[in-house]
């Protein structure tokens, strides 16, 4: 009986250690997904529609755990990045268009991501035309002399200041017991600005450079087949503690911020309403839940569009390489910020519109990047026996309608008010 | 040379200008020597033929075949360009990703009974990206305005392991680090040198009569690294069928001790033959050459060649070929005035210069140089020495008198 209960828990561990050593890309992917521009368009739906926007959750980390496992199943099977597949089978010309539409729609995340973290620094009093720069200089320097695998720490560190938003949940006393319903009680009316607002969650939430990472990112933990069970654990298990911190937000702008009609049009707006209304600690912990995650998304969106961007074009690209070896990897990687850090250092900028582009665009190219998902999941060639299933393709391509349909009906209107 | 990018897509027609379908891929053989072996086309019916390189008559504008053409079937280790090679990433030794091939490099060699067409390399550089999105005459006529040069990158075949290819993998042989940027003009030179040690063993397999005829037809300095490396025994009895021309030129090119031995190992009758021929390389060809000839650089366009001609060469008496020299100054390309004239002017000569080069030394006898002349159909031969350095040239008119002779003997 001890003998057999040894066996048991040694399997067990076994499979613990072996889930800790895989998980990482899943979970770095799908946090970043609640990067600045994330956090902001959170803040702005709880302020709006208060606990009502709760409901889109469960629906939300659906999607992204399929979506994001189908990403990654294809990038262990094949061993090549999404970028990388996409050279191979569609050839030069499709490469050039969609990396220009790539670099374009990462762009407005990097401008988002970069206002968050400057309107982070702003929260705390620190000087951005000082701190932003060296905050960038620093996060270049750490990842030219680091590898994946240290990368992959300092992301995991940083993630850890995302349950200053549990603290700030809870610090505004929120009604837990009505939070618990709202995530499956439809409450209130539904509109169409309703409507709308879900999508932009979704389309923060669900990302086009999510699936450039998480694929490249795999390649360079050098994950094979034997390793996809945990992966999928990895995938899914971030998707739902990713956006279980998604809830603390809303809650902690819901309970406040909606409760007392107070609308705001950004995440620091968020943080500064919450210190009369809750105390300062709750407005300083979501300050602080900001500026982790604008870090990590000035870290990782253009990490994806120069993923991308050697793939396509076949350059050394990865972060084991030191900066001689991928000068173009990093150099394009400094490019990007460097471009945004002058546009985002206008005292006068405004993320306001910024925020509607990116989303709108994300939006538009999800459909396309789901497309390419398709097709190479499908591919028996390349994917063998781990080919999807006739349910997983359903789901992949009904998303994909959706999204394109209301993506389209939300910008349209929106365009039209200009 | 040609990029498959300009191939593809082009229309196939047969002699009697009957459409046959759109270059739809190349298949070719996984090999050191990577033969192009069929074409694969599209036919209007949307269906895909795959006709023998041995039916091909000409490929520029349009590709021209042989109205009696038959179709195959893909054999084993045979390969596809478009499908197996262009836009895959190539990864160094280790497994580190290297570039991506952006095109691939095709190469005609005239033999002497119809034409071969090899894969020589790869491109991966940034111009060959531009070709393919068709916009390389602007881009090159742009960075010609501005003045500046804008080089191309490429791979030798040589330096990627074909045993890879079928695993699905562009694999090269050496790491990343040590990789050189190869010269497009040099790249059928490299490929013939890298590969002694595969003729080598492709010799033993075939029958001797073969044999005989494949050593017939390689460059002088092939010939002379064989016999080298052959034992003399081996070296005098396969020299026996050889066209004694040829075995002169060969017998002046290997080393004095080694032509002694060959020559005491020969059958009398060939001995008497040859030493007579070995006799007239006492008349040193440098008598009859000429240092009157006309010289490019390889990265040189059209233009800028005609530019030079018209500089350089008032005072020349006979122009009738164009030889283009690599970086090394070594001879790497010939071309003849009216090829030159038919090109594009912003074309660089080494996209249409024939590099396939009918060459002698200084101790070539006379004889042999006017024999080859005639066989190859030649108004002059070039001179080189043994780093390749063009040195001078011989011409037609240099040589009537021996031909005015041996007419006279009849």
């Amino acid at each position: 009986m001890i003998q057999r209960m040894k066996v048991f828990f040694q399997r067990w561990s076994k499979s613990i250690v072996l889930y800790l050593a895989i998980m990482g890309p899943g979970l770095v992917t799908a946090f970043a997904d609640n990067d600045a521009g994330g956090v902001a368009t959170y803040s702005v739906a709880a302020a709006k529609f208060g606990y009502q926007i709760l409901l889109t959750l469960i629906p939300i980390t659906a999607v992204l755990a399929i979506t994001q496992e189908i990403g990654a199943r294809i990038a262990i099977v094949t061993g090549k990045g999404l970028a990388d597949l996409i050279r191979e089978r569609y050839g030069v010309f499709v490469s050039f268009v969609v990396f220009a539409i790539v670099f374009m729609v990462n762009f407005g995340v990097i401008l988002q991501d970069l206002s968050g973290l400057k309107s982070g620094l702003q929260l705390f009093g620190f000087d951005y035309r000082i701190f932003l720069p060296l905050t960038l200089v620093v996060l270049f320097i750490f990842l030219v002399n680091s590898n994946y695998h240290n990368t992959e720490r300092l992301f995991l560190i940083v993630m850890l200041f995302y349950l200053t938003y549990l603290f700030s949940a809870i610090l505004v006393k929120p009604d837990w017991g009505f939070v618990f319903k709202s995530m499956f009680v439809p409450q209130g009316k539904m509109s169409f600005d309703y409507l709308y607002t879900s999508i932009a969650v979704l389309g923060t939430t669900v990302t086009a450079w999510g699936q450039f990472v998480i694929a490249s990112s795999i390649n360079d933990k050098k994950l094979t087949p034997t390793h996809l069970k945990y992966n999928r654990m990895d995938v899914i298990s971030a998707s739902i503690i990713s956006n279980t911190f998604t809830m603390f937000m809303i809650v902690a702008v819901a309970a406040t911020l909606w409760s007392n009609h107070v609308l705001i049009t950004d995440a620091a707006g968020a943080s500064l309403a919450i210190r009369p209304l809750a105390g300062d600690m709750a407005g300083v912990f979501f300050g602080a839940g900001l500026l982790a995650a604008g870090f990590l998304g000035c870290a990782i969106v253009p990490l994806s569009t120069a993923y991308a961007f050697s793939e396509l074009f076949g350059l050394t690209g990865s972060l084991d390489h030191g900066f001689r070896k991928g000068k173009f990897f990093y150099m394009f990687f400094l490019f990007q910020v460097v471009l945004a850090s002058i546009f985002v250092m206008q005292p006068s900028f405004s993320l306001f519109q910024i925020t509607l582009y990116a989303d709108f665009f994300n939006g538009m190219v999800l459909p396309l990047v789901f497309f390419f998902l398709y097709k190479f999941a499908n591919d028996e060639e390349l994917m063998g026996k781990y080919k999807n299933t006739k349910i997983q393709n359903i789901i992949l391509i009904s998303i994909a309608v959706i999204i394109s349909f209301a993506g389209l009906l939300g910008g349209a209107s929106h365009f039209l008010k200009f | 040379m040609l990029y498959f990018s300009e191939l593809e897509g082009k229309t196939v027609v047969t002699e009697d200008k009957i459409k046959v379908g759109l270059l739809n891929d190349i298949i070719f053989l996984a090999s050191d020597q990577p033969k192009a072996t069929k074409l694969v086309i599209m036919t209007p019916a949307k269906t895909k033929i795959f006709v023998p390189y041995e039916y091909v008559r000409k490929m520029n504008s349009n590709i021209l075949i042989e109205k009696s053409f038959q179709e195959s079937d893909l054999k084993e280790n045979e390969l596809y360009i478009h499908k197996n090679l262009l836009d895959k990433q190539i990864i160094d030794i280790v497994g580190n990703k290297v570039v991506r091939v952006n095109d691939v490099i095709l190469q005609e060699r005239s033999l002497v009974e119809g034409r071969e067409l090899y894969v020589t390399g790869v491109d991966i550089g940034t111009l060959g990206i531009i070709r393919r999105l068709k916009l390389e005459a602007v881009f090159l006529r742009f960075f010609s305005i501005i003045g500046a040069k804008f080089t191309s990158h490429f791979l030798s075949w040589a330096d990627i392991q074909p045993l890879e290819l079928s695993h699905g993998h562009i694999q090269l042989k050496k790491a990343e680090e040590k990789l050189e940027n190869m010269r497009p003009e040099d790249l059928a030179d490299y490929l013939e040198k890298t590969n002694e040690l595969n003729i080598r063993k492709f010799l033993k397999l075939l029958d001797s009569k073969l044999a005989i005829k494949v050593i017939g037809n390689l460059n002088i300095n092939y010939q002379r690294d064989l016999f080298q490396h052959w034992q003399s025994e081996k070296g005098a009895k396969l020299m026996e069928d050889i066209d004694p021309d040829t075995v002169a030129d060969i017998l002046l090119a290997v080393r004095r001790k080694k032509r002694e031995e060959l020559l005491g190992l020969l059958s009398p009758d060939k001995k008497a033959k040859l030493e007579h021929l070995l006799a007239y390389s006492r008349t040193p060809i440098g008598k009859r050459m000429t240092s009157q000839f006309f010289t490019v650089q390889s990265g040189m366009t059209v233009r800028e060649v005609i530019d030079k001609l018209k500089k350089e060469t008032t005072n020349f008496s006979f122009l009738a070929t164009i030889y283009v020299l690599n970086s090394n100054r070594q001879l790497v390309g010939v071309c003849n005035p009216h090829e030159l004239l038919l090109q594009d002017l912003e074309a660089p000569i080494y996209k249409f210069m024939i590099q396939n080069l009918i060459e002698i030394r200084l101790t070539t006898p006379a004889e042999i140089a006017v024999k080859k002349m005639l066989k190859y159909r030649l108004p002059v031969i070039p001179v080189v020495d043994d780093d390749k350095r063009l040195i001078g040239i011989v011409t037609f008119d240099d040589v009537t008198d021996i031909i005015q002779h041996s007419i006279e003997q009849l």
